[in-house]
């Protein structure tokens, strides 16, 4: 998940980032009618009164800040050795730039410009975007405030967006500043976006989708082909907290399930609050063979274990919690795959048993042994299954489910503490 | 497949912690109240130091029923409805003061069994008072300190909450983070480290004012003082005076114990409190 190759490149994006026109982080903001302190004035003599400045303008911030741009031409681009090729709105023709294998994409828009940073290489796109926005916007303009945050998928890549507002002292003033940065990651490649202007939110989304939609590039053209590709969403009481992307390849006679969790919440005091995570999951014979697990927060790193096996008997490896850590496990017939836990799913769905239980590996429930999920009929007649976790079964989700009895999606209510999880795209190009 | 909804349904006290979204207001407010005087802007407040607030507790559950005696001190019993049956047999078999009637459990004022086993002296995985970082913050502590101190220290330790994990104790002490699971896995940590009995209590707090009662899910520590358990909560929450509601002894102290703790958040979450005056 972690490593050399990719702290160094984020350090080369974040130093060219300050490198770039970093609008300032209050070049482009908008500027309050806030005149500065005023100086006191000498007394005044009779006839010598001159006529008093006009008032400056006041601006109205919220109107700027609402402020968005209708849809401005699409421009093809790519990188003179054909490793990368995308369409780009912008107001005028963007440019084109690569430095250290990082393309570098500035496309004006309105006021100012969306810059785009193309890494060939996957990055946890949750900790791109909190790095990127402590090395610009955490320096810059250390007032700030994050606003929103959510996320979707366009193309078939996932991206995580952000908004902060802030407040920058100049010269003249106060200065607020409206910040927007998005990231996303899918295969070998990274892209992370920025825009620093009052406003053009939505469209500097709009802008971003349209780069996902068309971006091909070297490292992905690549890639074998997935057999199965999805991207989920999840939602607490309507507001993203992670976006999913899961995939499955095959490899000789195995098959080999990759998942990447991004997850951005706003914390308290309008701060952001980041984790990752990653899987990889080697499937033989319909049982799980071996994995690896790693999950950060923060940048801090939560847990990263090996799991192998050897017939029924599973060894995990690795660390928690900053501690060496290792645990030993049998799971008669071994963990199921995809495939054995959808139909455990299906005889339940298809009426043919009243429930059935399967073993999974989830680390972030219990790293030391797997953790049984009991599937039975949901009685909340708009879903299909209700799904239990634990040995209480006191983690509740009903879930519809596809034809193939694979989750469609589900949400898990706790009070008035709705949690949803929805699939948002899936691409099957069968075996 | 299903197995990614497994993972959410883990990190459910990140998820239920999650704030709401803050005001988008600060520079707008700026501009429109700045107009044409000069006006100091008001800037948006840094995070403040941890003070007697409770923002984001874990869940909180609507509570009902005579809520003034609990403010009165008297003893009172609490129905928790609403839970599923395994829920319910989990709660009555961790409260020894538990019995479950039709579709709630009712649970007593409520204490622990009072043998202190090994394992409220040995480390263990989230109690882990072997570490470095826990052992010198209890070198740092004199032995024999009064409790209530003791208390206070591992309270003082903590520079900021920081609500949605649960660490161990000794990676509580080395960030100096944590919400109430942390303040009560340190404290019982460094009570081990000390040689005293310790353990980790799961459960509510209920707080009262002159209308309203109020109870989230809340986490402690009981100290064997070589007589008795007694009550300790190292979190500001304390200073509030709560009502405390045990639920359940923090059991497995393995690497398992997120589950454990995940699924006890999860029934505290869809649950409500009936309060009544003790017979």
């Amino acid at each position: 998940m972690a490593g050399g190759k990719r702290a160094r490149l984020l350090a080369c994006m974040i130093g060219l980032l300050f490198g770039a026109p970093l609008a300032g982080c209050g070049g482009s903001a908008a500027e309050p009618a806030t005149t500065p302190k005023s100086e006191p004035k000498p007394a005044q003599t009779a006839g010598e009164e001159k006529p008093a400045e006009p008032p400056a303008p006041a601006v109205d911030v919220a109107a700027m800040f609402a402020t968005e741009q209708a849809q401005q031409p699409v421009h093809l681009l790519g990188t003179p050795d054909g490793k990368l090729k995308a369409r780009i709105e912008a107001t005028t023709t963007p440019t084109v730039a690569v430095e250290d294998g990082l393309v570098i994409i500035t496309a004006p828009n309105g006021p100012s410009a969306v810059q785009c940073f193309v890494s060939p290489a996957r990055k946890d796109s949750a900790e791109v975007l909190r790095l990127m926005a402590d090395g610009t916007l955490g320096k810059a303009a250390p007032d700030h405030r994050w606003v929103d945050v959510h996320g979707d998928q366009a193309g078939g890549w996932p991206y995580v967006i952000a908004r902060a507002h802030y407040l920058v002292d100049t010269p003249k003033g106060k200065l607020a500043g409206d910040f927007k940065i998005a990231s996303s990651a899918r295969g070998e490649t990274t892209v992370a976006c920025l825009y620093d202007a009052p406003g053009h939110y939505a469209s500097f989304e709009r802008v971003l989708r349209g780069l996902l939609e068309t971006l091909d590039t070297a490292e992905n053209r690549e890639l074998p082909k997935a057999l199965r590709s999805e991207i989920t969403r999840t939602r607490l009481d309507g507001r993203m907290v992670s976006l999913s992307f899961n995939e499955t390849r095959k490899d000789g006679k195995a098959e080999v399930f990759e998942s990447f969790d991004a997850m951005l919440t706003l914390g308290p005091e309008g701060t952001l609050a980041s984790s990752d995570s990653a899987k990889t999951e080697t499937f033989r014979k319909g049982r799980l063979e071996s994995g690896t697990y790693a999950q950060s927060k923060h940048g801090e790193m939560d847990y990263k274990l090996e799991l192998s096996s050897k017939k029924d008997v599973y060894s995990v490896a690795g660390t928690l919690q900053d501690k060496p850590f290792t645990a030993e496990f049998t799971v008669a017939g071994g963990l199921p795959d995809s495939e054995r836990s959808d139909a455990a799913a299906c005889v339940v769905h298809r009426g043919k048993k009243p429930n059935s239980e399967i073993m999974g590996y989830v680390p972030d429930a219990d790293p030391s042994a797997p953790t049984p999920m009991h599937f039975e009929k949901s009685p909340d007649p708009a879903n299909h299954l209700r799904v239990s976790l634990g040995k209480a079964q006191g983690l509740i989700m009903d879930v519809t489910v596809d034809a193939e009895c694979a989750m469609d999606k589900g949400v898990m209510r706790a009070g008035e503490v709705a949690i949803e999880i929805e699939r948002l795209w899936l691409e099957k190009h069968g075996k | 497949m299903i197995l990614r909804a497994a993972l959410c349904a883990c990190t459910l006290a990140a998820c239920a912690t999650a704030a709401p979204a803050p005001e988008p207001t600060t520079p707008a407010n700026t501009a429109s109240a700045a107009a044409n005087v000069p006006v100091p802007v008001p800037v948006p407040a840094a995070s403040p130091a941890p003070s007697v607030k409770i923002a984001q507790p874990i869940g909180s559950v609507r509570l009902s029923g005579n809520v003034a005696a609990l403010r009165e001190g008297k003893p009172v019993l609490f129905t928790v409805h609403g839970t599923s049956a395994p829920a319910r047999s989990r709660l009555a078999l961790s409260h020894p003061e538990a019995r479950t009637t039709g579709d709630s459990i009712t649970i007593g004022p409520g204490t622990l069994p009072t043998p202190v086993l090994e394992r409220h002296r040995a480390p263990s995985f989230v109690v882990d008072s072997d570490q470095p970082a826990v052992l010198a913050l209890a070198q740092s502590i004199p032995p024999g300190t009064p409790l209530a101190e003791l208390r206070a220290r591992i309270g003082a330790h903590f520079a900021r909450i920081q609500y949605g994990d649960f660490w161990t104790a000794s990676r509580a002490a080395a960030r100096q983070a944590g919400d109430c699971t942390e303040h009560a896995v340190l404290l019982a940590a460094v009570a081990r480290a000390h040689g005293l009995p310790a353990r980790v209590v799961l459960g509510y707090a209920v707080l009262t004012d002159d209308q309203n009662g109020y109870a989230f899910g809340h986490a402690w520590t009981e100290i064997h003082d070589g007589k008795q358990w007694q009550r300790f909560d190292a979190t500001p929450t304390s200073n509030l005076n709560p009502t405390y509601i045990i639920l359940s002894e923090l059991d497995d102290e393995g690497p398992g114990y997120a589950i454990g703790t995940s699924e006890l958040i999860s029934i505290l979450l869809r649950t409500s409190l009936d309060v009544e005056l003790a017979p």
